[in-house]
């Protein structure tokens, strides 16, 4: 066999095999069809080994901000819920030298008004649990994606190590691959899943450092 | 009412237990523990009596509908009041927990007035 030079150059060899191919009249509407499948299916596959290339990728970084955005959600929240709690001990406080010195009754008011704000305030804060609870949802999704992946990618290694055939396509399809760093749609697809949220990127005392130098 | 009653309540979030300790303490609830799993709180019935069980379902190593299980599963609690307070909120959850015992449902995020009136109802104040 003939080292195969991307999807055209394999193209070509299953149309030669469709054209010299022998056989009885019966049989031959079926290996046409089975010829035209192959060609079929095999830009199919470089589509799927390019997205499985590059979004396998970046999941595991998407898994990441996931988690990132629960834990500084979380903090924040505890450092709110400190304040109010503070603020809350002194509202008792205030509330206790009010009685002691006969405070009128609208002070009294006003500060248990205050107390059913800061309560309203707590209550609130539920949606700090309710969307960590969506978001380690997502992030399961994307671990099980993330593991089909790998098992898709897996199998394409058994297959190129089962027959011949399968070691020209997945050849050909990594050559095919080499080329297309200016296919249109790859790009689009690094673009839209570029990360936005970049939060291990550099330090603070870094950027003034680069903007010091400038 | 809830003052002499004491409660166990069971969430993995600490920002949740914050919350439920804020809101049983201006319902005039003393006396209760927190646990972070149901393996936790197996750990605390244990070791203490309580009035009442409030527990999340989704949670780490035990979870809530675990946790249920097991404590129905044992005599001396089969009749111990359990309120589930959770963000599953299908009818097919609901009907999950009635069928493992558990004795009253809240969707979250939950309100004080109707925490008070499920605990009420489930105390028999």
């Amino acid at each position: 066999m003939h080292e195969v030079n991307g999807i055209n150059d394999l193209i070509q060899r299953i149309n030669e095999l469709d054209a010299n191919i022998e056989t009885n009249s019966e049989a031959l509407p079926l290996v046409h069809d089975m010829f035209n499948f192959i060609k079929d299916i095999i830009p199919l596959m470089l589509e799927v080994n390019a997205f499985m290339k590059d979004g396998s990728q970046k999941i595991p970084s998407a898994s990441d901000n996931l988690q990132f955005v629960s834990q500084t959600t979380e903090m924040a929240t505890h450092k709110i819920l400190d304040q109010l709690e503070f603020i809350n001990r002194k509202i008792t406080e205030v509330k206790a030298q009010a009685s002691q010195n006969n405070g009128s009754q609208d002070m009294m008011k006003n500060l248990e008004t205050l107390e059913k704000k800061i309560s309203d305030i707590f209550l609130a804060f539920q949606f700090q649990d309710i969307t960590n609870q969506q978001l380690e949802y997502v992030n399961r999704i994307l671990e099980a994606i993330y593991k089909k992946f790998v098992d898709l990618f897996n199998t394409s290694l058994k297959i190129r190590g089962r027959t011949l055939f399968g070691q020209d396509i997945l050849a050909a399809i990594e050559k095919e691959l080499q080329k297309s760093q200016d296919n249109h749609a790859l790009q689009k697809f690094n673009v839209v899943t570029t990360d936005i949220v970049r939060h291990n990127g550099v330090a603070q005392d870094m950027i003034d450092k680069y903007f010091n130098q400038k | 009412m809830l003052e002499n009653k004491r409660i166990l309540f069971v969430d993995d979030s600490p920002t949740m237990r914050r919350i439920i300790a804020n809101a049983l303490k201006n319902l005039g609830a003393v006396r209760f523990d927190e646990a972070e799993n149901g393996l936790d709180a197996l750990e605390k019935l244990h070791e203490n009596q309580y009035d009442i069980v409030l527990t999340d379902w989704n949670m780490p190593e035990m979870s809530g509908k675990e946790f249920v299980e097991y404590v129905r599963r044992e005599e001396r609690w089969r009749s111990l009041p359990i309120l589930m307070i959770t963000t599953r909120g299908m009818e097919e959850d609901v009907l999950t927990a009635i069928r493992i015992g558990v004795n009253g449902y809240i969707v979250k995020p939950f309100t004080p007035d109707v925490l008070k009136k499920k605990m009420l109802d489930l105390l028999g104040a």
